[in-house]
């Protein structure tokens, strides 16, 4: 068989390719860390998301199916964050002293003490109050660290594209009950994008949340932080799970 | 006809029990799976990224969706439509259907204790 002068040169160009070393991934690991160091060194920064949870999670629960999600953040113990979904708005106020919960539709707040920084606070919640604020993790001090804890593994699947346009590294992080994948920018170095499975129930129900509108210098006073109850506010109690428990002891447990 | 009865009684007991254990085992499924807690990523925790609390309740530290554990009888996630914020017992509370709701924060949600 007679091959061209440029059909010799394609099959040159491909052996050649063949035999050079194939590009290897990004580092996962180092990904993830170079995300944690960036949002680490940040002392005021603030950011927005949007969520998504599949409608068999909030099924008959009452819960958002969509919610939007500003995050301010200034270190070490300050973090505000505001949650608005259909017929709902609820802000987060925690000022190193204080924390407040505010459940603004219906004029409802609850202030309890809380002096400890951001780190403590996401623990002491957890503890005592049974939940931690929307995406509070990533303004840990060691994001790295608290992912590393959770997640399995990590491991590299790819580029993407976020809802921005922008182009993303896609970390797997899976976990015993939960898979995740984090998307982080390739020019930035940020969270775009977080998509956890609950991989064991039917259908794989997610939760998704776009990340948007970073600002690592974000200007903020301590009166972004400071929570002043609006005209006609309530006080309610803020019901610690201990106490919680102890009712559940003493009457039976509903689905509502 | 004695022996009979005896073993129907047992028969009957026993399905009773078996019985009772499937509701046990339900119930506890149910608690953990379809509404609650789910215990989840290395050492039982989750992806708390995606978060709960201040009403916009998504994955938990643990997993959890919706109310981890469940409300205990006479604690509602959310009361009916139709009702009116009245002042009863020396609390703020809201009345529906003949029945006094004092609102409260379980879990960084709004929650409804009956009053009476």
């Amino acid at each position: 068989m007679k091959l061209t002068h440029s059909k010799s040169l394609l099959v040159l160009g491909l052996l050649a390719a063949s035999l050079l070393p194939a590009a290897a991934a990004p580092d996962a690991d180092q990904l993830l860390r170079q995300m944690s160091a960036k949002l680490a060194a940040a002392r005021s920064f603030s950011f927005e998301a949007n969520r998504k949870i599949d409608l068999v999670l909030v099924k008959g629960l009452n819960l958002p199916e969509n919610a939007h999600l500003v995050l301010t953040v200034l270190r070490p113990n300050k973090i505000a964050a505001e949650s608005t979904s259909k017929g709902e708005v609820r802000h987060f106020y925690a000022d190193g002293q204080n924390l407040s919960l505010v459940d603004v539709t219906k004029n409802l707040y609850a202030t309890v003490p809380m002096h400890t920084s951001i780190d403590g606070l996401v623990a002491e919640l957890d503890q005592k109050y049974g939940f931690t604020p929307a995406l509070a993790e990533l303004a840990l001090s060691d994001i790295y660290q608290d992912i590393r804890g959770k997640a399995q593994s990590v491991a590299y699947l790819g580029e993407g594209t976020d809802s921005g346009g922008s182009a993303c590294h896609r970390l797997a992080l899976p976990g015993k009950i939960m898979d995740a994948e984090l998307w982080v920018g390739v020019s930035d170095q940020l969270p775009k994008r977080l998509i956890t499975t609950l991989k064991h129930r039917p259908g794989k129900p997610q939760i998704k949340l776009d990340f948007s509108n970073w600002n690592l210098a974000a200007k903020t006073t301590d009166n972004n932080f400071a929570f002043v109850p609006s005209k006609g506010a309530v006080k309610v109690p803020m019901i610690a799970t201990a106490e919680m428990e102890a009712a559940q002891k003493t009457n039976n447990v509903t689905q509502n | 006809m004695k022996s009979f009865l005896l073993h129907q009684l047992s028969w009957n007991s026993f399905r009773k029990n078996v019985t009772i254990l499937f509701a046990a085992t339900t119930l506890l499924l149910a608690s953990n799976e379809a509404f609650g807690w789910v215990a989840a990523g290395g050492g039982g925790r989750g992806f708390a990224v995606a978060g709960r609390g201040y009403g916009c309740a998504g994955v938990g530290r643990y997993g959890a969706v919706g109310f981890r554990g469940g409300l205990p009888a006479g604690y509602y996630g959310t009361i009916p439509g139709a009702y009116r914020a009245v002042v009863y017992g020396g609390y703020n509370c809201y009345y529906s259907g003949g029945v006094y709701y004092r609102p409260a924060f379980y879990q960084g949600n709004t929650v409804y204790i009956v009053v009476r």
